[in-house]
């Protein structure tokens, strides 16, 4: 079901792009876009929604009533509950278009790991989708996207092989080479994070503790993602990260000034709407 | 709030094991290799290589330890290609692993590695063609590697930007290679001067198989098999069947056994080896992705949902057993034994005797 529903249907249009622009690493890109564009209205309510609960909970009210029930869990949870109903805000708001999106970052993963079909059982996979009944047909009406034209994919980019970690200057270097992709996987990640956190009122929430953890550990882990697999993965988290920057970018919500931000204060709020005001005065 | 300042970091640890599920990259995700020679069958089965006897189902032993490489399993070995043996008792193997890319030489009477090749630059997935002590080795790097018994080069030819995933075979003077980006390649074994070159329809995964009278029979993923004339790369006929061909063709006098992959399906074919008219077909609810065996007076195929299937001549079912796991490797015939190497099952090796009776399993 998964497969039929969600990890089929990517790999064959991730295989419909290859078969237009003729480079995998193009089409990783391209693809990586595609679902950015397709789940932004997902992506920039659940950005609106988290402004909004943050905004809420640096209220006074939400403070008062944060510290007058601090004793008594049940009579807070009702107050909280209270002034979500008054202030027309859901507080699953930021986490449903989340879970909505999740399914789809799964398959994006999957659908570019089995494209580069780089060991049987994923070429095995890969030749299974492709020959799908449901979508065979693509294969007949478009001859680039049929199997005889599509395989092997030219795993080829740039200086890289996409179906292998990237190293450069591995025959020279002690300790295989240096792992650029991975390091600009970190750093994009890294900067994302930074650039991307909402404010949090209190820098010892559980909230901003977490959001401080994620800055940490997220570059860590796509890093040692990017330095052990395949380099094609790398391209889609660089692209990924690049993709919501701009996102959030194009949505006024980027913290410019957190990008160099090493301190425990509170993060500095995004001034609303900054890019419309600017473009006023500009106007 | 101890607790809650690790969930974070557990979270995202879950995540990167389910990433790491789903990716499998750290491991080239290959099915076990299988390859009899005399009463002992090899058996790559990703972490070792196994010696085991067909006879009693038992590993083969050097004094108190096992016949097995390597002796402690590796993180950075990864083995499935199918063991080849040199004249002088040598095994020859390749190491798959993403980014390590060794193929070994190793001792049957020590156990120990003899020397490693490490000159290719991508991940092997097909074992090497032994011709006397000599090695023909199709490298992830899409170069055909010819080496000595020591593993020196003697020569080397690039024949595709793809890597190679098939073996080569041999008439004794030709060798015949076949490509991913669907080339077959006929080179001189002494040189490796290409003797002629035919493009195909599509990938071809499985080596080609060559009869008596020098006719080579190979099918590609798009689901064409072809009978090419070995001495010219001429095209005898061309059958195109339903869905892809991964296994290499089993052949009998004067018959052909295919089986395809049919999206979740399988269909299992005889054909006539003259002019490739289809004699009879049946379907499967596994796609079979392993070669066929032609066995005494019946033929036996594996499919992917586990099942062990033995047909007589005309296609009646004459046994069959379902086995936990994936069957993706061809059967081996080992005296009057079918051997099977399940992935995934409760055993790495189940032999059946002709009638479809169990007679061993092994499990180290």
């Amino acid at each position: 079901m998964w497969d039929t529903l969600i990890v089929t249907p990517m790999t064959n249009i991730l295989l419909l792009i290859y078969a237009f622009v003729g480079n995998f690493g193009v089409a990783i890109i391209l693809f990586t876009l595609l679902i950015k564009i397709a789940t932004h209205p997902l992506m920039a309510n659940q950005i609106k929604s988290s402004a909004r609960m943050q905004e809420l909970m640096q209220s006074e009210e939400w403070q008062k009533i944060q510290a007058k029930y601090k004793e008594d869990k049940e009579k807070l949870a009702q107050e909280q509950m209270r002034i979500y109903k008054e202030q027309g805000v859901n507080p699953l708001g930021s986490c449903l278009p989340t879970l909505i999106q999740l399914p789809i970052i799964f398959g994006l993963y999957q659908s570019i790991n089995r494209v580069m079909g780089v060991s049987p059982l994923q070429l095995i996979d890969l030749v299974r989708s492709i020959t799908d009944p449901l979508w065979a047909w693509l294969g007949e009406a478009v001859p680039a996207a049929s199997l005889g034209a599509l395989l092997p994919i030219n795993t080829q980019f740039l200086w890289m092989n996409l179906g292998q970690p990237e190293r450069i200057l591995a025959d020279v270097l002690p300790f295989g080479g240096i792992p650029t992709l991975a390091i600009i996987v970190g750093l994009t990640t890294y900067i994302q994070t930074k650039l991307t956190v909402m404010p949090s009122a209190n820098p010892n929430d559980q909230s901003a503790q977490m959001t401080k953890m994620m800055g940490i550990y997220m570059p860590l882990m796509l890093f040692w993602f990017s330095l052990n697999f395949a380099s094609g993965l790398a391209v889609y988290f660089i692209a990924s990260n690049l993709a919501g920057i701009a996102q959030y970018a194009a949505l006024g919500k980027v913290n410019w000034s957190n990008l160099f931000s090493f301190s425990s204060e509170p993060a500095k709020p995004v001034p609303a709407a900054a890019g419309k005001s600017k473009s006023k005065k500009q106007g | 709030m101890k607790f809650k300042r690790m969930a974070f970091p557990l979270m995202l640890l879950f995540l990167a094991l389910v990433l790491s599920a789903c990716g499998n990259m750290t491991a080239t995700q290959g099915f076990p290799g299988v390859v009899v020679f005399d009463e002992t069958l090899y058996l790559s089965e990703g972490l070792h290589v196994y010696a085991v006897n067909t006879v009693s189902g038992q590993e083969v032993r050097l004094g108190d330890a096992p016949l097995r490489f390597p002796k402690e399993s590796d993180n950075n070995i990864n083995l499935f290609a199918p063991v080849a043996r040199t004249a002088s008792g040598q095994l020859i193997f390749p190491n798959s692993h993403p980014s390590e890319h060794s193929l070994y030489s190793v001792s049957t009477e020590t156990g120990a590695i003899g020397w490693e090749f490490e000159k290719s630059k991508g991940t092997w997935v097909a074992g090497a063609l032994v011709v006397g002590d000599d090695i023909y080795a199709p490298g992830g790097d899409g170069i055909l590697y010819a080496l000595d018994g020591n593993g020196n080069v003697r020569w080397e030819v690039e024949l595709s930007p793809a890597a190679l995933w098939s073996s080569p075979v041999s008439d004794g003077e030709l060798l015949f290679q076949a490509t991913m980006d669907g080339n077959l390649y006929a080179l001189a074994l002494s040189n490796g001067r290409q003797a002629w070159q035919l493009s195909l329809d599509a990938p071809v995964v499985s080596p080609p198989v060559l009869d008596g009278e020098g006719n080579l029979y190979v099918g590609t993923l798009s689901g064409n098999i072809y009978a090419i004339d070995s001495v010219n790369g001429k095209v005898a006929w061309q059958q195109k069947l339903e869905g892809s061909i991964w296994g290499a063709p089993a052949l009998t006098d004067d018959r052909i056994y295919v089986g395809t992959l049919y999206s979740q399906e399988g269909r299992f074919y005889a054909l006539q080896k003259a002019n490739g008219a289809t004699i009879w077909q049946r379907s499967e609810s596994g796609s079979i992705i392993a070669s066929p065996l032609a066995f005494e007076d019946q033929v036996i195929y594996v499919t992917e949902a586990g099942r062990v299937q033995a047909l007589t001549r005309d296609g009646s079912p004459r046994w069959q057993a379902d086995l936990k796991g994936k069957l993706l490797s061809a059967p081996a015939a080992a005296g009057d034994l079918v051997i099977v190497a399940p992935l995934l099952g409760d055993y790495l090796l189940v032999a059946f005797d002709v009638n479809g009776a169990q007679r061993w399993t092994f499990k180290p």
